[in-house]
């Protein structure tokens, strides 16, 4: 699965002490990518970032892989921030699936991309307990502690991390 | 792309700087000068150049239209207001008006005198003020300004960084709206004063209005623009009242066992950090009320930066007291309150509620976090 991270979705895993561990899930054919627009609007977390950037486990998309008018396109369709949109208008000129945390940002791109190639991060996170990077109970943890850290996550059952 | 704020930014670089600029972006300087010959950028040095220039990259963009109503509203105001300054403020302001679902004229604008223009009726409406707002107390310094701007006056306040304008004020829909430039705490206290000013004195709330100041300390003749004149007089008569100076003023002179002689500079610092403003503010009132020749703020405030580099390096050095801290909060906390919400159910993004309140998606997280009691 080719998937691209927005910064919602990054801050969140960063702060439940689970980046390094889904960017694993590459080890199990998973690629993950993200766009410089959300490079920026990650901050703080920008170093780390490019650190996964030289070990491989994430990809930092060119520059100029859409023109102005693509991306102010979709920043026009959907009214979102510029990452989200980048996310989006990226996804679907490289055939990729997106990964984020905000809801007004994931009805966008369903709507744009398909209900198929939409997910949020705590998919991710259940990935890594199937392929066994995570027990359930530290799956449960990490939620708790992006939660904690402000995310704009869903109720979610214990058992969410057992399907 | 909005090609007039893109030219403005390119065209107006500090071009002693190109190698800077070029070592910062990673965009040759042959590519810089084919781009001020209006060569069309990509998405990226669209991005980088905003970076570098501290601008918004959405303003590099194609405006809203509504946020472009609000964009003329500030270029009709009479001063000549750049491309990007204008589509940042109109786009804060179109967005907070998404945002707040309903909006009504402050109560408080109909009890001051708004057809006022002499230093008089700014000297009257600054006693207003602080009946209105602070129990009628006319001696002690405004640090709690920008408390009662957000708080009782519902002012949505916002800080912004930059060093295009000093403050911006407007009415947009009945809702009033100030902009502070980050920059040195009494100079921002003074500006924040001024915008007040601005409203109080010459924004009709029915009618919507902007204006946009590059600076707000030197004050320009009455007759060449009265409207300024006023805010400025407002602003120095609100921070410095009439009675608070005298009381002051007295204490001082106390101190100093009885001395009969004129103003002093220090005793003018005093005042300033007593009353969080500059020294020039502060001497410029004194001038004001006659306690300093005509023309003898701007002399001395002359005189103390040629002899000691700065007012405040002759203050630090003479030992006085430091400056109590202003605190302004970052963004309008209602505003930030009814963004969190809208991103909870989803009617905007996590993105653009970041880009509405000037916070970085980390810091909007944060304030969404719970609390710890």
């Amino acid at each position: 699965m080719k998937v691209l991270l927005d910064a919602s979705s990054l801050i969140n895993l960063h702060r439940g002490r689970l980046l390094e561990i889904v960017l694993g899930l590459t080890s199990f054919g998973f690629v993950f990518y993200i766009g410089n627009i959300v490079r920026d609007e990650c901050g703080d977390l920008q170093e780390l970032l490019d650190l996964q950037s030289t070990n491989g486990t994430l990809i930092v998309l060119p520059a100029n892989t859409m023109t102005p008018e693509e991306f102010t396109g979709v920043l026009n369709l959907y009214d979102l921030g510029l990452g989200e949109t980048e996310c989006i208008a990226l996804a679907n000129r490289l055939g990729l699936c997106v990964c984020t945390d905000d809801k007004a940002a994931r009805r966008a791109a369903v709507k744009h991309i398909g209900d198929d190639r939409v997910l949020g991060s705590l998919r991710l996170v259940r990935e890594c307990v199937r392929q066994g990077l995570l027990d359930r109970e530290n799956a449960i943890l990490a939620y708790e502690a992006m939660k904690a850290g402000g995310a704009f996550l869903p109720t979610i059952a214990a058992s969410y991390f057992e399907s | 792309m909005n090609t007039e704020a893109f030219q403005q930014l390119i065209q107006k670089r500090n071009r002693s700087k190109d190698n800077l600029l070029s070592e910062r972006t990673g965009i040759s300087r042959e590519r810089i000068l084919m781009l001020e010959n209006s060569a069309e950028p990509t998405l990226d040095e669209l991005r980088v150049l905003a970076n570098f220039f501290r601008v918004d990259l959405r303003d590099l963009l194609p405006s809203h239209p509504r946020h472009g109503a609000v964009g003329l509203l500030f270029r009709s105001g009479g001063k000549s207001v750049d491309e990007i300054t204008s589509s940042a403020l109109s786009r804060r302001i179109g967005c907070s008006i998404d945002l707040l679902d309903e909006s009504a004229v402050p109560s408080w604008i109909d009890r001051f005198g708004r057809e006022s223009k002499t230093y008089g009726d700014a000297e009257h409406n600054a006693e207003i003020f602080r009946r209105l707002f602070l129990g009628d107390d006319q001696v002690s310094p405004l640090y709690g300004l920008p408390d009662i701007a957000i708080n009782q006056m519902g002012i949505l306040l916002f800080l912004i960084r930059t060093d295009r304008f000093e403050g911006a004020s407007a009415y947009v829909e009945g809702l009033p709206f100030i902009f502070l430039a980050e920059s040195f705490g009494p100079r921002m206290l003074f500006t924040l004063a001024h915008e007040i000013g601005h409203l109080i004195g010459h924004h009709d709330p029915h009618q919507s209005f902007a204006v946009v100041d590059s600076q707000t300390e030197k004050r320009p003749q009455a007759g060449k623009n009265a409207a300024e004149y006023y805010a400025h007089a407002f602003a120095s008569c609100l921070l410095m009242p009439k009675r608070g100076i005298g009381v002051t003023l007295k204490k001082i002179r106390e101190m100093q066992s009885g001395s009969d002689e004129v103003l002093g500079d220090l005793e003018i610092l005093l005042l300033s950090r007593i009353y969080g403003v500059s020294f020039y503010a502060a001497a410029k009132r004194c001038e004001d009320l006659g306690l300093v020749p005509k023309g003898g703020a701007i002399s001395l405030n002359e005189a103390l930066k040629k002899k000691y580099g700065s007012a405040e390096k002759r203050a630090d050095a003479a030992n006085l007291p430091p400056r109590a801290t202003v605190r302004f909060p970052k963004m309008p906390p209602a505003l930030l309150k009814a963004a969190t919400e809208k991103v909870r159910t989803g009617e905007i993004s996590i993105g653009k509620a970041s880009s509405i309140l000037g916070l970085s998606i980390a810091d909007l997280l944060t304030a969404n976090a719970p609390r710890m009691n």
